[in-house]
C-alpha cells in the first residue's frame, strides 16, 4: 500500500531549489538538454499512467449493469448512483473517517517523538531513526502479519488485557475500525516523525535562544516560535498520513474483516466478487479523486514553504 | 534545574521506549513467532524451532512466486533507473519552464492509490488484447519505482558539485563525456542506492499486483496474502521474516555502505 513517502516533493525539489537558474527553458530552441532528460520518463509515464487512468474514467462513465442503462450508455449514472446509494455513501464516509482519525492519532504521536529527536541530536543521528523506519520498509504486509497475531481473539494483546485487569474476558478486536486504526497508526508514525523532524531541523536555533534571552518560558518558546515554525512539516505530514491511509489496502482487508469495506477492499470486491467494471472503475475515480486532491495540496503547501523561505 | 532536565530526559526516553515498541511490535512479533513450534496461532512461545525456515525449500510455490518477484523487481528498478535518473539529473542541474509541475507528475505514482494503478494497468492491457500480465506487472511497478530512483539520485546529486562539470566543459568535454567521466563515477552510490531502493519497494507490494496475477505469475507478498487468507502459522511469519531481514540488510547497506540518506 502505499506504502512509502517519506517526503516525495520536497525531497525533490529540495537540491534544485538551492540552485540558481543557468538555462530560462528546456524548450527553447538550442536550450538546455533538460527536455531530453525528462521527455522519455514522460513518454512513459503518459503511456502507462495516464493512458490506463484514462481508461478507468472511461469505464466509469460507462453504466454499471446493475443501473439497466441502453446498450452504450455513457454518462454519470454510477456516479449518481454511489453517492445516492446508504452503501456506497457508508462506505466512503468509513473511509474518510478512518482517515481523519489515523491523521490525528499519527500527529499527537509523532510530534513529541520528533521533538525528542530534535533535543536529543545523539538520538536522532546514527540509526535510530533508520529503525525506526524498518517497519515502513518492510512494508504492510508484514506489519499487518503482526497485527493478526497480535489481535487474534485469544492472541496477546488480548491476555495482557486480562492479566491488567482491564476486561474480564477476551474482547474482539480483529474485524474492528479500531484494529485497522491501531495499525495504520503505527504504520504511518514513521513517515510522519521523518517530515515533522525536517520541519523542526530546519528551525534555527539562534530563534529560540532570542525568545529564551527575551525571558519567554519553555512553554511559550514552543507555543509562539517553536510550533509555528513548524506547521508546513506537520501539514505534509498530515497529508502524507492521509494518503497512506486512505489508500490502504491490506490493513483494511485483514483486520476489517468483509464487513468493515472501505473504497479499495470496495473495488477488490466490486471486481473479483461481483465482475462489475464499470462500478470498480467508478470507486476507482473518486479514490484516485481523493489523492490527486492530496498532490494538488502538498505541492500548494510546498511552494508556499519555498516562497517564505 | 538539573533535576528539572533529568527528568525531561526520563520522560523523553520513557516515551521513546514506547513508540519504539508501538512501531516495531508488530514486526518484532513475526520475527520471535517465526521460531515457535506451534503449529498455528494465536499460542504461548511453545520452543524454539527452525523448522519452518527448512519447511520453505518444500513450499515449490513460494519459491516460484520469489523468482517471480525478484525478476519483476530487477526489471522495474531498471527501467526506472534507465528513465529515473536523466530526470533526477535535470531537477538538480537545470531550471526550465513547469520544473513544479513536472516534478509533481514524476512524484505522483508514489501517492495515487496503488490498487487503482494495478486495475488501471489491467485494463489497457485488455484495451490492446495483449494478455501479457508478466509485462503489465514489470511496467506499473516500474511506474510506481521510479520516485524512489529519483529520491536516492537528488540525494546523491546534492553532494556532488556542479563545478566539477563545469570545469570538464570548459576543458572541452562534450555532454556525453562529462556524463560518463564524471556524473556517472561521482553519483555511482547514488545510481546502486536507487536501484536497491526502488528493488525493496518493488519487492514488498502486494496492491499492484492483485489484479495482474496469475497463476503463472503469482508475487511474493501476492502469494502470502492468499495464504494468510486460510491461515496464520509460523511458517508464514518465517517466510515475513526472511523479507524483513533482507530488506533491513538492504537499507543499512543504502544509508552505512553507499552513505545515501533515503530517510531524512
Amino acid at each position: 500500500m502505499a506504502d512509502d513517502v517519506t517526503e516525495p516533493v520536497r525531497a525533490v525539489s529540495g537540491p534544485s531549489g538551492r540552485r540558481r537558474p543557468r538555462r530560462r527553458s528546456a524548450f527553447a530552441p538550442g536550450g538546455s538538454p533538460a527536455a531530453l532528460l525528462v521527455g522519455p520518463a514522460i513518454l512513459f509515464l503518459a503511456l502507462f499512467l495516464v493512458l490506463p487512468l484514462s481508461i478507468i474514467l472511461y469505464h466509469s462513465l460507462r453504466a454499471s449493469p446493475v443501473l439497466m442503462q441502453p446498450e452504450g450508455y455513457l454518462g454519470l449514472a454510477n456516479y449518481v448512483y454511489i453517492f445516492g446509494t446508504n452503501f456506497y455513501v457508508g462506505v466512503i464516509l468509513r473511509t474518510l473517517r478512518i482517515c481523519a482519525v489515523v491523521v490525528v492519532f499519527t500527529l499527537l504521536l509523532s510530534y513529541p517523538t520528533a521533538l525528542v529527536f530534535r533535543r536529543h541530536a545523539r538520538l536522532a543521528g546514527g540509526t535510530s531513526i533508520l529503525i525506526l523506519s524498518f517497519p515502513m520498509l518492510a512494508g504492510p504486509l508484514v506489519v499487518v502479519l503482526g497485527w493478526m497475531i497480535l489481535l487474534a481473539d485469544g492472541g496477546p494483546i488480548n491476555d495482557w488485557l486480562i492479566a491488567l485487569g482491564i476486561t474480564d474476558s477476551p474482547i474482539e478486536i480483529m474485524r474492528s475500525e479500531t484494529a485497522i486504526v491501531i495499525s495504520l497508526v503505527q504504520f504511518t508514525i514513521p513517515f510522519a516523525v521523518l517530515n515533522i523532524f525536517n520541519a523542526l531541523s530546519q528551525i534555527e536555533r539562534h530563534l529560540v535562544e532570542a525568545a529564551e534571552s527575551l525571558g519567554a518560558t519553555a512553554l511559550r518558546r514552543f507555543w509562539h516560535v517553536t510550533l509555528p515554525l513548524s506547521l508546513p512539516g506537520v501539514l505534509s505530514a498530515a497529508i502524507i498520513t492521509f494518503s497512506l491511509a486512505v489508500s490502504s489496502f491490506i490493513a483494511p482487508a485483514y483486520l476489517g474483516g468483509g464487513t468493515k469495506l472501505v473504497m479499495t477492499t470496495l473495488i477488490t470486491e466490486t471486481m473479483l466478487g461481483s465482475y462489475d467494471l464499470p462500478m470498480a472503475s467508478t470507486i476507482a475515480v473518486v479514490l484516485l479523486a481523493f489523492s490527486l486532491l492530496v498532490v494538488v495540496g502538498m505541492n500548494a503547501v510546498m511552494t508556499r514553504d519555498a516562497v517564505r523561505r | 534545574m538539573s533535576r528539572r532536565v533529568s527528568m525531561t530526559g526520563v520522560v523523553a526516553v520513557v516515551w521513546l521506549a514506547l513508540i519504539y515498541l508501538y512501531v516495531l511490535g508488530p514486526a518484532v512479533v513475526v520475527i520471535v513467532g517465526s521460531f515457535n513450534t506451534a503449529t498455528s496461532f494465536p499460542s504461548e512461545f511453545k520452543g524454539f524451532t527452525l523448522a519452518w525456515y527448512a519447511q520453505l525449500a518444500e513450499h515449490g510455490e513460494f519459491l516460484d512466486a520469489l523468482i517471480v518477484s525478484v525478476e519483476i523487481g530487477a526489471i522495474a528498478a531498471l527501467i526506472g533507473s534507465v528513465l529515473g535518473i536523466p530526470v533526477s539529473l535535470a531537477l538538480a542541474r537545470y531550471e526550465f519552464r513547469f520544473k513544479g509541475a513536472i516534478t509533481a507528475f514524476v512524484t505522483a505514482p508514489l501517492i495515487l492509490p496503488q490498487i487503482v494503478l494495478g486495475l488501471a494497468m489491467l485494463q489497457l492491457l485488455t484495451a490492446v488484447r495483449v494478455p501479457a500480465t508478466f509485462l503489465g506487472l514489470a511496467l506499473i511497478h516500474a511506474v510506481f519505482v521510479m520516485p524512489y530512483v529519483i529520491r536516492a539520485m537528488l540525494s546523491c546529486l546534492a553532494g556532488v558539485s556542479v563545478s566539477v562539470g563545469e570545469a570538464a566543459a570548459s576543458l572541452g568535454a562534450n555532454a556525453w563525456q562529462r556524463f560518463m567521466l564524471i556524473t556517472l563515477p561521482l553519483t555511482r552510490a547514488g545510481i546502486m542506492a536507487g536501484f536497491i531502493f526502488a528493488f525493496i519497494m518493488s519487492f514488498i507490494n502486494l496492491p499492484l499486483s492483485l489484479f495482474l496475477t496469475t497463476p503463472a505469475t503469482t508475487t511474493l507478498p501476492i502469494r502470502m496474502f492468499a495464504y494468510m487468507e486460510s491461515r496464520i502459522d509460523p511458517f508464514i511469519a518465517a517466510v515475513g521474516s526472511l523479507t524483513v531481514l533482507a530488506v533491513i540488510a538492504g537499507s543499512i547497506f543504502i544509508e552505512k555502505v553507499l552513505r545515501v540518506r533515503l530517510l531524512v
